[in-house]
């Protein structure tokens, strides 16, 4: 936990788009705590008496076609497009770094042809894959995660084995290996710990792809299905509105950008700091 | 060469596998989606021996892919209508689309990125810096949506929704595709410029650029004639990575602008699971992909003699 903070701390110091990310992330986050703690409309209650109203009293960020709380509607909506991209990148980043260490240490034939499939997969826009997946499996948060989660496999299954190749000469693993260590311990105990710096900027990295390709989903109407929300969806609705109340589309895409921006910025500032 | 030829029919053919063996092996009968549900059990077994699905799987494969050689992907489940037919009037809408977007980002962000490593440090570069970051950040199709709401409605210089068909009035056409086109590139401006920009001043600290530079060389002959070769060569990658991802970007942006192309009707046909129809699209996408990654070593080889010479 220290060494933890003390990391942070360092990527503080070192680097300026880590702050800048790390401020407009806890920005972020804190507009999406404050709606969960005091949010006065249910995020699908519709309100009659104010349909694509723009800012007032009772809807501070106004309301979308059907009458419902835009800034209530963002928070669950941001909340969800979280969720997401959290299940997306565990999946991705576990599944990734497992094969692509297993691979990188023991290389041989099996590296070879599981290697070419991940360079296959790598080729296609993970969007693409994601929504062949989607075709396959169907529609739905757990669905979208799971699609999301395999089409993220390749790009972190490439890093990993990257970084453990680079590593798999290095003194410690030799000496540990002359210790009688066993190679699944010494792949994930030993040379994984090592690779902190890059994993965990291919995570931050993977965290905001992961929100655009959700938001993308969404927004093509195959992603988080009504009534839930989802800052996507919520783009898709309120876009033929555009000309009666710009408001409605603004407010979700800026929360989005902010997203984007605040995790790839984190993601730029670990990277250049780790050098 | 041929090692990379091999490998790339290799990979269309594991993906012609992956493909056609997940759409057969998902549940859903097509002869029943065919009919509807009030179909007969005789007229659905006539259907599914019409439609070749009695067959095992390895034999419906190969005739698919043979019919597939000779250019014919079948028949749409939901319009019972050749699938190349459906597809023919679609495809220029979207190549055009993605092509003119590819030449917007050449033409603004190679300038832009030279400009940027030249005036590295001062006010232009630092400004371009920020704005590039949030560029960045936009998803495309919210990206769809304010280039639509400030061009379409506030400044009225187009109308959104207004697309016009290239049989009807091609430079018409053109004209409403400038800013969905713009909506793609202009993400890609900002990374490629980033790239372009760390790279031209990686470049600029070699040996013989100081080499280049004592003979009398002028800045500007320098960064032309020395510098931008060697920097062009991993922009150059890129490029073909972003003409992957631009055709990924067109399927949303169609949506956005409300373009009759491929990846509108990608979308219809997976929502109505006409699977002859996305087969028919992945595999055409896949053998684009493949086919620029080909192109983009064979350039590399052409710009530097020096990669691929033992092979």
């Amino acid at each position: 936990m220290r060494r933890a903070l003390q990391r942070i701390r360092a990527y503080w110091n070192r680097s300026a788009m880590f702050r800048a990310g790390a401020v407009i992330t806890g920005l972020v986050f804190f507009f999406i705590l404050s709606g969960m703690i005091c949010r006065s409309w249910p995020p699908t209650a519709m309100d009659a008496t104010a349909r694509l109203s723009g800012f007032s009293a009772a809807h501070l960020l106004g309301t979308d076609h059907l009458g419902r709380d835009t800034y209530s509607r963002m928070v669950s909506g941001a909340g969800t497009t979280l969720f997401i991209a959290v299940g997306t990148v565990l999946i991705g980043a576990l599944g990734g770094s497992v094969l692509g260490a297993l691979c990188g240490y023991f290389g041989g034939p099996a590296d070879e042809i599981i290697m070419r499939i991940v360079d296959a997969l790598f080729a296609f826009p993970s969007i693409l894959l994601a929504l062949v997946f989607v075709s396959l499996f169907g529609s739905g948060r757990y669905h979208v995660i799971v699609a999301l989660g395999i089409a993220f496999i390749p790009s972190f299954a490439r890093t990993v084995r990257g970084e453990v190749i680079r590593e798999r000469e290095r003194d410690y693993v030799l000496s540990a290996g002359l210790h009688g260590i066993s190679p699944l311990r010494i792949i994930f105990f030993h040379i994984l710990p090592n690779t902190g710096d890059v994993l965990l900027s291919a995570v931050l990295i993977g965290f905001n792809n992961a929100v655009l390709a959700e938001a993308g989903l969404s927004f093509l109407g195959i992603g988080v299905q009504p009534p839930d929300a989802s800052l996507g969806r919520m783009l898709s609705e309120s876009q033929q509105y555009l000309f009666s109340a710009p408001l409605t589309a603004l407010m979700p895409g800026i929360l989005l950008v902010l997203m984007i921006l605040g995790f790839s910025l984190l993601g730029e500032g670990v990277r250049s700091a780790g050098n | 060469m041929l090692r990379k030829l091999i490998s790339a029919a290799a990979t269309l053919f594991a993906v012609s596998v992956l493909v056609f063996g997940a759409f057969a092996l998902i549940p859903g009968d097509p002869a029943l989606k065919k009919l509807g549900t009030q179909a007969t059990q005789e007229s659905l077994a006539r259907m599914r021996e019409q439609m070749g699905l009695n067959a095992p799987l390895p034999v419906r494969y190969a005739r698919w892919a043979v019919h597939f050689i000779n250019g014919d992907p079948g028949t749409s489940y939901s319009y019972d209508i050749p699938v190349r037919t459906l597809l023919g009037d679609k495809l220029p809408v979207t190549l055009a689309l993605v092509l003119f977007s590819f030449v917007l980002l050449i033409v603004i962000s190679i300038p832009l990125g030279i400009r940027h490593a030249k005036y590295e440090g001062r006010l232009f570069d630092r400004v371009f810096l920020v704005l590039g970051q949030i560029v960045m950040a936009i998803p495309p199709f919210f990206l769809g949506i304010l280039l639509t709401w400030f061009f379409g409605i506030v400044l009225r210089v187009f109308t959104p929704g207004g697309y016009v068909s290239y049989r009807q009035d091609p430079a018409g056409f053109l004209a409403y595709l400038f800013f969905p086109a713009l909506a793609i590139a202009l993400p890609r401006v900002a990374m490629t410029v980033k790239l372009l920009r760390a790279e031209v001043l990686k470049e600029a600290t070699k040996d013989y650029v100081r080499t280049a530079y004592s003979r009398g060389n002028s800045t500007m002959s320098v960064l032309y004639r020395h510098v931008l070769k060697n920097a062009f060569l991993p922009v150059l990658t890129f490029l073909a990575m972003n003409l992957t991802d631009m055709v990924a970007g067109s399927v949303v942006i169609e949506q956005v602008f409300g373009i009759p192309g491929i990846g509108r009707f990608l979308l219809v046909s997976i929502l109505g699971r006409d699977h002859p129809v996305v087969e028919a699209i992945i595999m055409g996408l896949a053998a684009f992909i493949i086919g620029v990654n080909l192109l983009t070593d064979l350039c590399y080889r052409l710009i530097d003699p020096r990669i691929g010479g033992e092979s």
